[in-house]
């Protein structure tokens, strides 16, 4: 069944080589993604990482459980991980979202620590994907 | 000779005939004793070289015993070339019967007819009559006719026996063939390889070596034994004991076997069987009962044993280099719940991820090893503490990341604790000790965390351990106590009961705080014990006290979620003669933050039968509302930090107004404790407290005196 997960992180890739660091985890991981039956959305600010991984139930676990196990990743937080009805990043094997500071302003993550998680999911994803299409 | 027609009649003498005949069998069978008792080519033209004089001698001897009317005459050269072929043929039939070769074997018999056949038809040659007519035919020689006669019997007699010797010796070589066969079948049977030596010759070997080494048998008959087992020689395979060895396949792949020898004569020499067992398997099989004794089935990793075996060995080198290891024990925090709640498949599958995890935040050269249940732990090389700390903090912080299994979400913790060889341990199971050490310190710090091993740690552990056994003793033997604080109305100052307040006097500890034991107490699960005596004490010393005064009484969140908690109480009412309007059990919120249901179905049960219930240390911890909102408490009882900072500290007074205007409202009583001055007690009574409890009425008092005092009052009141 289609399951989506998004989670948010702190990175501990140095700031000066997170850009390129990201684009060559993006670049590795598309065409894996994409065989996994995996899409998503990824967006990097101010040393978070909030990515929204959606997919058969197996793949994104074990997707997840990778990321659990990248010790590039600090403080994963859970924010949403339950069955959907349809994707919301339909045709992206995981893209990139230029729009960071803009978006993440608009999130209620962006906040930093003690961001309440519930009004997150969904709506989440929807302005992830918004952002998206407005690029 | 009889073939020898000089053209003159020609007579045999019997003697020299028969003698000739007699001396070619003596020297024949002497010359094939020689060949066969001095084995080697010398031997061989040894025994050639007599048999063809032998040849030479019956013929010139038979000759002596020609006898014709003339004179004969010898040319030299003839008899020299008729003696000279006759052993050169024989000599080379002599070495043609010993060959390897089947089809050069089979030539030695023809060999030998043509020495025996130019030996005489040489002498023949070599022979000239001249006819002498005064010589006469000697008297009772044997006349060329008769002599036919006998030589074709003779001949026809030999032809029998050489017909009998074969087919003997057909029958003879059938069954040996048979013999063989059978022993081939037989060997081919065996599990084992078997090989037969002549020397380091290879001349047999059975199937399954055949098998083992991958090679045709063809291909190794003839061969030497160094070719398939170098470096031992046949010899020296040791008989009636195994040894290890290593033959070597077709591939030139070493194998390693085990080999025994047993010497066997076969046909007239001695040849050696070595039996060749194939260990592959063996091994392979210890090999994996090695590994399998040595791995966690469930995660992969290493065991306990493994881990063992692993500490001792890395503790050695690393005595020399202070602070170079590192062991961290690390144990997941929440676990037993999901493993309670989820079952243990969720159990095991989240131990599974949590492996990979770790195994993900340890450097290249750490080991981790899974001690058993939620146990890890992590040996690791480092260059001080503070490697060990990193590599500790990494450890907690994958393990505590979300786990999503099989859409669930599993929250769970770890705690480490770390030892430093050598400086806190130079043994393995000092090291250890000391990793449980520091582990069982970060649990006590809540867990989520990791502690250095202190050496005060042991200390405090020690300490704690002596408690521990205090306890238990004291909880068997009873030696509680309790004491009692009056409480009063507040409005007219009249006592309105006590709270029981368990003392605990240790022979040698003297009186041991409440505040030491009673955490520890509820840690292992005495508490029950303790609360029953408490309960059942108070009881029976409030039974003697004036009507209506009440006692308090503590109820442990383990007490309270004990399921005969009710029947209990009840039982130990009828037992001591309390009315139950006079028993108030005091609870604390902790208690209900864990609930399920139980405790509260124990709280109704109780209230319903007359019992009283108040709300303890109110306006610490969550003091959530909903739990005043969940159950109908008589009485709530504000902390005494708040009484001791009022009236002069206004947050806490504004608390204390809040909480009595809440219980007025929810019709609960309000009790003050910890009122130890009079404006203390001014401010409670100008706030609406019901009742005051603290030094400034009465320091808690034994059974007696607080018995007296009651009594004293009530006489007081009387009068």
């Amino acid at each position: 069944m289609l399951h989506r997960l998004v989670y948010r992180s702190r990175s501990t890739i140095p700031p000066s080589e997170a850009e390129a660091e990201t684009a060559r985890i993006l670049a590795r991981a598309s065409g894996a993604n994409a065989k996994r039956g995996i899409t998503g959305a990824l967006l990097l600010a101010d040393g978070q990482f909030l990515q929204a991984i959606e997919g058969p139930l197996a793949e994104v676990e074990a997707l997840f459980e990778r990321i659990c196990s990248d010790l590039r990743h600090r403080d994963v937080q859970l924010l949403e991980f339950a069955p959907a009805e349809d994707r919301l990043f339909a045709g992206w094997a995981m893209e990139r979202i230029d729009h960071e500071d803009e978006l993440l302003s608009r999130l209620p993550l962006a906040d930093g620590e003690g961001a309440p998680a519930e009004p997150m999911l969904a709506p989440l994803a929807a302005q992830l994907a918004a952002g998206r299409t407005s690029a | 000779m009889l073939a020898y027609r000089p053209g003159v009649p020609v007579a045999f003498a019997l003697n020299a005939t028969v003698g000739s005949f007699v001396l070619a069998v003596l020297l024949v069978g002497k010359g094939s004793l020689l060949a066969i008792g001095l084995p080697g080519p010398a031997g061989r033209t040894l025994g050639g070289i007599v048999s063809g004089l032998a040849i030479s001698a019956m013929h010139y001897t038979g000759m002596a015993g020609y006898d014709v009317p003339g004179t004969l005459h010898w040319a030299p050269g003839w008899v020299i070339a008729s003696v000279g072929a006759g052993v050169l043929l024989t000599i080379l039939s002599s070495h043609a019967s010993w060959s390897r070769q089947p089809a050069v074997r089979r030539l030695a018999p023809t060999l030998l007819i043509l020495g025996v056949c130019a030996t005489h038809f040489l002498g023949m040659a070599a022979v000239s009559v001249t006819p002498d007519p005064l010589r006469q035919i000697r008297p009772g020689a044997l006349s060329v006719e008769t002599l036919l006669v006998l030589v074709t019997n003779a001949a026809l007699l030999v032809l029998a026996l050489g017909l009998v010797a074969v087919w003997v010796s057909v029958r003879f070589e059938r069954r040996r063939r048979a013999e063989e066969r059978r022993l081939r079948d037989f060997a081919d049977v065996a599990v084992e390889g078997l090989l037969i030596c002549d020397g380091e010759r290879i001349v047999g070997l059975n199937r399954s070596l055949e098998q083992m080494l991958g090679r045709r048998r063809e291909s190794l008959l003839g061969r030497s034994l160094a070719e398939i087992l170098p470096g031992i020689p046949a010899a020296d395979v040791p008989v009636g004991r195994e040894r290890d060895a290593t033959v070597t396949d077709a591939a030139g792949t070493p194998i390693p076997v085990r080999i025994v020898a047993q010497d066997i004569a076969l046909g007239e020499s001695a040849h050696r069987v070595i039996a060749i067992r194939d260990q592959r398997e063996r091994l392979s099989t210890e090999a994996e009962i090695r590994r399998l004794a040595h791995i966690d089935p469930l995660t992969g990793l290493p065991n306990r044993r493994s881990f063992a075996e692993s500490l001792a060995e890395r503790l050695g080198p690393a005595a020399r280099h202070p602070g170079r290891l590192a062991l961290i024990m690390l144990d997941l925090d929440r676990f037993k719940p999901v493993n309670d709640t989820l079952g243990h498949a969720m159990g095991d599958a989240l131990l599974r991820r949590v492996a990979g995890r770790l195994a993900s935040a340890t450097r290249e050269g750490d080991l981790l090893a899974r001690l058993g249940g939620d146990e890890f732990a992590v040996l690791a090389d480092v260059a001080g503490a503070a490697e060990a700390e990193a590599l500790a903090d990494r450890l907690i912080e994958v393990a505590r990341r979300p786990y999503a299994i099989d859409g669930h979400v599993l929250e769970i913790g770890a705690s480490a604790g770390i030892a430093l060889a050598p400086a806190d341990g130079r043994t393995p199971d000092a090291l250890a000790q000391s990793a449980d050490i520091a582990l069982y310190a970060a649990k006590e710090a809540g867990r989520g965390t990791w502690r250095l091993f202190e050496t005060e740690m042991t200390t405090r552990r020690q300490q704690r351990r002596a408690l521990e056994l205090d306890l238990r003793r004291a909880v068997a033997r009873a030696e509680f106590e309790v004491h009692y604080q009056p409480q009063i109305d507040t409005r007219t100052g009249a006592f309105t009961g006590a709270e029981a307040l368990v003392r605990w006097h240790h022979a040698e500890r003297g009186n041991v705080p409440p505040s030491v034991f009673i955490p520890l107490a509820e840690e292992l699960g005495l508490i029950v014990e303790i609360g029953e005596a408490v309960l059942r004490t108070a009881c029976r010393d409030a039974a003697s006290w004036p009507e209506p005064l009440t006692v308090a009484v503590n109820l442990s969140p383990l007490q309270l979620r004990s399921p005969g908690l009710v029947d209990q109480v009840f039982r130990i009412l009828g037992e001591t003669g309390l009315a139950p309007h006079r028993l108030e059990l005091e609870i604390t919120e902790s208690a209900l933050l864990q609930d399920d249901g139980t405790s509260l179905a124990a709280l109704v049960a109780l209230r319903e039968r007359g019992i009283r219930i108040s709300m303890d240390d109110f306006g610490t911890g969550y003091s959530s509302l909903s739990y005043l909102s969940r159950f109908p408490f008589d009485k709530i009882k504000i902390d005494q930090s708040f009484i001791q900072l009022a009236p002069e500290d206004s947050g806490s007074a504004s608390i204390v107004r809040a909480i009595t205007t809440l219980g007025a409202r929810l019709g609960m009583a309000v009790t003050a404790e910890g009122v130890e001055t009079e404006a203390q007690r001014r401010f409670m009574q100008q706030e609406g407290a019901d009742q005051l409890q603290g030094y400034l009425i009465s320091k808690p008092v034994t059974a007696e005196v607080a018995a007296a005092m009651f009594h004293a009052a009530r006489a007081r009141e009387a009068s």
